[in-house]
């Protein structure tokens, strides 16, 4: 994005289509990835993306006019959607086969294979936290801001699930070989 | 204990201090392991990153944040006429409904048109005879802000005054007639 987040933010406010564009083409993929790993559900994964932003739209003048704050923000709504819709509507079609996420023709398949089905081992708020730590690549502070946790719970809740996740892997190996 | 150093290894690697971190996984064959684990982690967890959306994604978004908008302006006007007819129902229908109403009030309205006429008559001369007081209220009303208002009083008190002395001088004759009337009573006695 190579204009300044404050004169697009301008423009989301006035609702302008340029501004909104922008924002989509910017964080759609994101947003995508975020509810398709917390997911697994391709087509929950699209509704969860247009939903997000249309309650972004809606709630552009609650954010401040920074660019991280309104990543926080876009994260949080996308999060609160993924609970709510998700965690209480375990209905979902769940693909069990992910080779719309790990191509079979790539070289690392079989490590990317296991380190998915790994986070998908996982706690709900585990996985949620190696979700936006390690695939989106939030700073500790942000997560601690978008899960309303404090820091230090975060940094250690990390670690641990690292360390499970690496015992997992090795689990599901041992199981393979 | 293990858990401890897996942790300060952890963190030596968040902090890319590697030299360090694998110094401290030498101490212990698990904690190479683990390690060499964490390393490859971090290199495969930023290729389950997601960075393509299904086609037409994008414009599927774009054209719900802006068709929505215009669809709740235009739905306030459909709100309104559902309001005032018939919940529920669709723009289309409701305006049909309005229309055949209409219709009808016309057919059933018709077979009225003679008590209508006479009717009109009635409101009619109740209206004449209104305007016609309101003709005469309005000539008063001149008379109070006519400019030469002074002039007319005038003339009518010199009338007034004229009228009276007219009075008085009959009054003195039938006084004198009163005093002269034995005379007339000796002149023809009963």
């Amino acid at each position: 994005m190579n204009m300044e987040f404050n004169k697009i933010y301008e423009g989301l406010e006035r609702n302008e289509k340029w501004a909104w564009e922008m924002i989509v083409e910017q964080y759609s993929s994101r947003i995508y990835s975020y509810t398709l790993n917390f997911s697994g559900s391709r087509q929950f994964a699209e509704e969860a993306t247009q939903e997000v932003f249309f309650r972004m739209f809606k709630s552009i003048n609650k954010v401040k006019g920074n660019k991280n704050d309104f990543e926080k923000y876009l994260y949080t709504i996308a999060r609160n959607y993924c609970i709510d819709n998700y965690r209480k509507n375990k209905n979902i079609n769940i693909i069990e086969d992910k080779d719309y996420l790990i191509p079979k023709w790539d070289p690392d398949f079989s490590t990317k294979d296991l380190v998915w089905k790994g986070i998908n081992r996982l706690d709900e708020d585990e996985k949620e936290l190696i979700i936006l730590r390690e695939i989106e690549g939030f700073s500790y502070d942000e997560i601690a801001e978008i899960l309303s946790i404090p820091i230090g719970t975060v940094k250690s809740r990390i670690s641990r699930v690292r360390i499970k996740l690496a015992e997992i892997i090795k689990s599901l190996q041992g199981r393979k070989q | 204990m293990k858990k401890n150093l897996k942790i300060k290894i952890l963190e030596l690697i968040e902090e890319k201090k590697f030299k360090e971190a694998e110094k401290l996984a030498e101490k212990d064959g698990s904690l190479k392991e683990f390690y060499k684990e964490q390393l490859l982690l971090n290199e495969t967890f930023g290729a389950l990153r997601i960075r393509k959306v299904p086609e037409n994604l994008n414009k599927k978004i774009m054209e719900r944040l802006f068709s929505e908008e215009e669809a709740e302006k235009e739905s306030i006007l459909e709100s309104i006429i559902s309001f005032l007819t018939f919940p529920r129902l669709s723009l289309s229908t409701t305006l049909s409904i309005i229309l055949i109403l209409i219709g009808f009030l016309f057919y059933s309205v018709k077979p009225l048109s003679a008590n209508f006429s006479y009717y009109t008559y009635k409101a009619k001369s109740k209206l004449e005879f209104y305007l016609e007081k309101i003709d005469s209220a309005k000539d008063l009303f001149v008379f109070m802000f006519d400019t030469k208002k002074e002039e007319v009083i005038k003339d009518l008190i010199n009338k007034e005054n004229k009228k009276n002395k007219e009075d008085k001088k009959w009054e003195i004759k039938t006084e004198k007639n009163h005093q002269q009337q034995p005379y007339f009573s000796h002149s023809f006695p009963a």
